[in-house]
């Protein structure tokens, strides 16, 4: 899943991309609304976390801009200011969630998770297929025949991934960027090595490849899982 | 006694009063003598005429006495003598030369004797009590003195009735003031004020429009400060749980480190924050400053920071004059705008502080060679909090408007000009010369 972090202190903006990072969020990071909208510009994020006071302007903006285009994306505002005003106005501009700082990064992971399952139409926190299901929160992941296992954090990305969208065929780049953020190096074979190291737990029908477009899970199977 | 006092002193009322009627008491007193003194010499002169009168009328064939009035209260008798034929009484001296005097008779009462010689050549002595007349001239100084006293209780009740209305509208005023809240104070009017008691009341009210300010500026203080504590406390927090997320110890050590500069930068926050506080309420100390010996001083501490960024300080002493206020207050400004300069300078770029005398006024530049600060946003930067929109150093803002609030509080003026020698900008410190001159 990848995140934009929108977040002009460097201390807190390197802090909470090491903390995404560590729980498997691809992140990327931007300090003012011009270099976040050119990261909007240029690759798709399935969520973004936004700071209100930006050293060019304020946060609401971009928020209004994306709303105004009709872009759907989950938007969680990040900000110090506590007034209940504030917090009515960033909801109404069309934010999904308001936390205030400091926050707790587990809640506000959780409070990630929640948004995006909502845009996606799932109202159960688990992902599942009929096949493998696997729990965002805690990054278990069980087949009929598997016990709960935790997954690592990049295996537990790009099987994420591709559950949140059974039936669509994930190219090598999309997978990508979905799991590394800005200047984490990308390991050549890495998702070839993720997708073996995921058969060989849950099973090797589990993850299916289509030679030359991606890798897909099969389309939802009622009465199972 | 006590108390009495102390209320004639507080109550224009009571004051007014008290003094006013020792004045009238007193002219009262004044004029009722005065008039006595007029009237006894009236009544005198005029009763030495009835005397010279009667001795004229006098004859040797008249009874020897007789009676010019019946009131024996007020014994107005006149006697006439004619000492070569009758026995006149034995307290007047047998041989009076011609004139008034005034004897004892030996009865105790006093008398007023005319001794002169009758046309035919007869002696005669008239006498009359002197009583009669102080009585009379007792009487005309007390129907002076009367209309003092009527009129005392007049003016006394005057004074009360004007003195209260007068002071009705000090009343509401003092209800209306009463009746203010203390965070937005409003102004008083000063239409129904007697003309007197305006300054007062303009005086009163300029210093709420002072209070009104302070207040404003101190809840956006505490409002902005609240919101800058909650960036690092925010950092702090995420980082301390990188730490338990941490897989290796080498990862583990590492984000020690990172949590260490949190820390830092809270507890730089916090002795800001501190620093701001004991400006506005610690007292000051009054120092002989010696310009030149702050300026290395201050040099000294920002070296550290220079040296981490390859900043180039220098020291440029023009002039090494004598300064008098708070060397700690001095020491704040010099600290905070050299930090300042040396955090927004690139590596390679250079520090100056240089003291001079300009106009004679002691004048400390800190002259850098950074990306300076447009000209609109000059008087912004010394608000606290505030940062140049797009800048990338993380400060709390907090610099600038220490040593602006520093620079009031010594009676300097802090100010930001252009370096004519075109990159970065000049923050100048100035300050009126001490008196005494130091040698360099």
């Amino acid at each position: 899943m990848r995140l934009l972090l929108v977040e002009d202190d460097v201390m807190i903006g390197e802090a909470a991309t090491q903390a995404l990072r560590d729980a498997a969020w691809a992140v990327d990071w931007v300090r003012d609304l011009r270099n976040a909208t050119l990261a909007l510009g240029g690759s798709e994020y399935d969520a973004i976390l936004l700071d209100l006071g930006l050293t060019d302007g304020d946060g609401s903006t971009l928020l209004q801009q994306l709303r105004a285009k009709n872009n759907r994306i989950p938007i969680i505002i990040v900000t110090a200011r506590d007034l209940a005003s504030d917090r009515i106005r960033g909801l109404d501009l069309g934010a999904d969630d308001y936390v205030i700082k400091p926050f707790d990064m587990d809640e506000l992971m959780a409070r990630l998770r929640a948004v995006i399952r909502r845009k996606d139409g799932n109202a159960s926190p688990i992902l599942s297929n009929g096949i493998v299901s696997l729990d965002p929160a805690t990054h278990e992941a069980w087949t009929a025949n598997t016990e709960r296992m935790l997954l690592p954090a990049r295996e537990f990305a790009l099987l994420e991934i591709l559950l949140l969208k059974p039936g669509k065929i994930h190219s090598r780049e999309a997978l990508e960027t979905g799991i590394y953020g800005w200047g984490e190096e990308i390991e050549s074979n890495m998702i070839d090595y993720l997708v073996h190291a995921i058969r060989k737990k849950l099973g090797s029908s589990i993850i299916r490849n289509v030679r030359g477009a991606g890798w897909y899970v099969n389309v939802s199977v009622p009465n199972a899982g | 006694m006590n108390r009495w006092l102390r209320l004639s002193k507080r109550s224009i009322q009571t004051s007014l009063l008290v003094q006013i009627t020792w004045v009238v008491l007193g002219l009262g007193v004044l004029t009722t003598g005065v008039a006595f003194g007029f009237a006894y010499a009236e009544a005198q002169e005029f009763q030495d005429d009835m005397l010279r009168q009667v001795a004229l009328l006098g004859t040797p064939t008249m009874n020897p006495t007789f009676d010019a009035g019946q009131d024996e209260e007020n014994d107005a008798r006149i006697r006439v003598f004619v000492p070569a034929r009758q026995n006149a009484p034995d307290w007047l001296p047998p041989r009076l030369a011609d004139g008034f005097y005034t004897m004892p008779a030996t009865d105790g009462s006093t008398n007023r004797v005319y001794a002169t010689h009758a046309r035919n050549g007869q002696r005669l002595v008239i006498v009359q009590s002197t009583q009669s007349r102080n009585e009379v001239a007792w009487d005309s100084a007390l129907w002076t003195f009367l209309p003092w006293l009527l009129f005392l209780p007049i003016l006394l009740w005057l004074i009360v009735h004007i003195v209260r209305h007068e002071l009705l509208s000090v009343r509401s005023l003092s209800a209306k003031l009463d009746q203010q809240i203390t965070d937005r104070l409003e102004t008083l009017p000063v239409e129904a004020v007697p003309e007197e008691i305006v300054p007062f009341v303009d005086a009163v009210n300029r210093m709420m429009l002072r209070v009104n300010l302070a207040v404003v500026q101190q809840k956006r203080f505490i409002a902005d400060a609240s919101h800058e504590l909650r960036t690092p406390l925010t950092a702090l927090s995420l980082q301390a749980q990188n730490i338990e997320r941490a897989d290796t110890i080498d990862a583990m050590r590492q984000r020690v480190v990172v949590l260490r500069t949190g820390i830092d930068r809270a507890r730089q926050l916090t002795s800001q924050l501190l620093d701001l506080a004991r400006l506005q309420y610690q007292e000051q100390r009054r120092d002989t400053i010696r310009v030149g010996e702050l300026a290395r001083d201050s040099l000294a501490g920002v070296l550290p920071l220079a040296e981490s960024r390859s900043v180039d300080l220098r020291l440029d002493l023009h002039a090494d004059p004598l300064l008098q206020g708070d060397a700690a207050i001095l020491q704040l400004i010099m600290h905070n705008v050299l930090g300042n300069a040396v955090k927004y300078s690139h590596p390679g770029e250079s520090v100056t502080l240089r003291t001079s005398l300009i106009d004679n006024k002691v004048t400390i530049d800190v002259i850098d060679q950074g990306d300076g600060i447009p000209e609109d946003q000059r008087q912004q930067v010394f608000q606290p909090f505030y940062r140049l929109p797009g800048n990338a150093a993380t400060g709390s803002g907090l610099g600038l408007a220490i040593a602006h609030e520093a620079a009031d509080r010594l009676g300097g003026k802090l100010t930001i000009l252009s370096n004519p020698k075109g990159k970065g900008v000049i923050v100048r410190y100035q300050q009126p010369q001490a008196m005494m001159s130091a040698d360099v």
